[in-house]
């Protein structure tokens, strides 16, 4: 019934606003048991399929799954494979690769019963191994005299790695029994990485853009996934 | 927002401070940044090598370009740009050139040009993103040719042959 949140906050309300000694005799054991979902959460990202579809120097997917371990504690990991277009006015390159991202999330929000929404945080350990192509660039020169020495090179960069650690907070919301969307934005920061010889990793599959002078990068995930329920557990 | 508790909040907070005191702008190349070096000339007297001495007048002229580096110019210190799509760059160095061909002007001192073929191997070298790379040239040679109406140029001396930065004369002029 639509309208039973809506008592129930009225009914909650009105109960909060009388005197608490009138309760204060009443209160018995409560015998009702809530019985909670655990089980391994599997599912895609939505975000990058629909990127490579929209933008023409994007590919890229990922797998992203959760465990329930322990109360509000999840073992989470997302493993995916991009392929990043990445072009300033001097430089234009791609990076291709492969990534896998392990970790945790903790779960914020507290549910009413027969719920499984919510909020959480996360932490990952971020791991990319890639390639990357310097498809075109500029001899910088301040002076117009010349035409621009505009080089296409191709020249391909294998064999790179990255890691990095990150941040992320998000939402999870149950939408039919068991099927869950989710979104979330990540916050990262490079730890070591194995950049070409005289250049940079400007973009790094799993991680997004580089930033020069900062270690920080920012990313989002927008995801399905669906929870194959393995057994249930007494909430306490 | 009971039902959220204190960690989440944090953790919020701390991702939207981070994210909006990261943003500098790293895509536009800084005019304080090194790119590739342009060449240092000075000039100097050739009686008193220690004084530096304004060419009068000079114009300067990549050979087979349509365009003027610079015309009638009267500096004792210039920079000119090198070739980075080839190792070697040729400048006319006109000097008291007139206004226009019709017009010589001051005759004085006679119009003459030198052409100074400059050679190099080069280097490259990657800045940052938005400055992509530069060239450092090294080896620099120098050749003086007189043309038809002999040298203005008495003697030239490389003080660098590692064209890295501007801080310093590459290359000092006597005449």
């Amino acid at each position: 019934m639509k309208q039973t949140p809506i008592y129930l906050f009225i009914i909650s309300i009105s109960l909060w606003l009388l005197p608490s000694e009138l309760f204060s005799q009443e209160v018995e054991s409560d015998t009702i048991v809530y019985k909670e979902k655990y089980g391994l959460r599997v599912g895609l990202d939505l975000s990058k399929p629909l990127r490579t579809v929209l933008q023409d120097d994007y590919s890229g997917f990922e797998i992203i799954g959760d465990y329930r371990v322990y109360k509000n504690y999840y073992a989470a990991a997302e493993i995916g494979n991009e392929s990043i277009g990445y072009k300033e006015d001097n430089l234009s390159v791609t990076s291709k690769g492969s990534y896998i991202k392990i970790g945790a999330d903790y779960n914020a929000y507290t549910n009413w019963q027969d719920m499984q929404n919510s909020i959480f945080v996360g932490l990952r350990y971020g791991f990319a191994t890639f390639s990357q192509e310097l498809e075109e660039y500029t001899i910088y020169s301040r002076n117009q005299y010349f035409e621009p020495d505009v080089r296409q090179l191709n020249s391909e960069a294998s064999g790179l790695t990255a890691n990095w650690i990150e941040l992320m907070v998000g939402i999870k919301v149950e939408l039919f029994s068991n099927l869950f969307l989710s979104a979330n934005v990540q916050l990262k920061r490079r730890l070591f990485e194995n950049a070409p010889n005289n250049f940079a990793n400007l973009t790094i599959p799993g991680f997004n853009r580089t930033y020069d002078g900062s270690d920080f990068g920012v990313g989002y995930g927008y995801s399905l996934s669906y929870l194959i329920p393995l057994y249930k557990k007494t909430r306490n | 927002m009971k039902h959220l508790n204190k960690s989440f909040i944090f953790t919020l907070a701390l991702i939207i401070g981070l994210v909006l005191s990261g943003c500098q702008r790293d895509d536009i190349c800084p005019e304080s940044t090194q790119t590739t070096s342009m060449l240092v000339i000075r000039f100097y007297d050739i009686l008193e090598r220690d004084n530096p001495q304004a060419p009068i007048n000079l114009s300067i002229k990549e050979v087979g370009n349509e365009n003027e580096y610079f015309k009638r110019q009267n500096l004792d210190s210039i920079a000119i740009p090198l070739r980075t799509d080839q190792d070697l760059t040729t400048y006319e160095f006109i000097l008291n050139d007139p206004v226009n061909a019709d017009e010589p002007g001051d005759q004085s001192i006679p119009t003459n040009k030198d052409i100074i073929t400059f050679t190099y191997a080069q280097e490259q070298d990657y800045i940052n993103r938005a400055c992509s790379f530069k060239v450092n040239f090294i080896d620099l040679k120098v050749n003086l040719e007189e043309g038809e109406d002999g040298a203005w140029i008495g003697d030239y001396f490389i003080e660098q042959t590692e064209v890295e930065n501007e801080a310093n004369a590459h290359l000092s002029i006597y005449y």
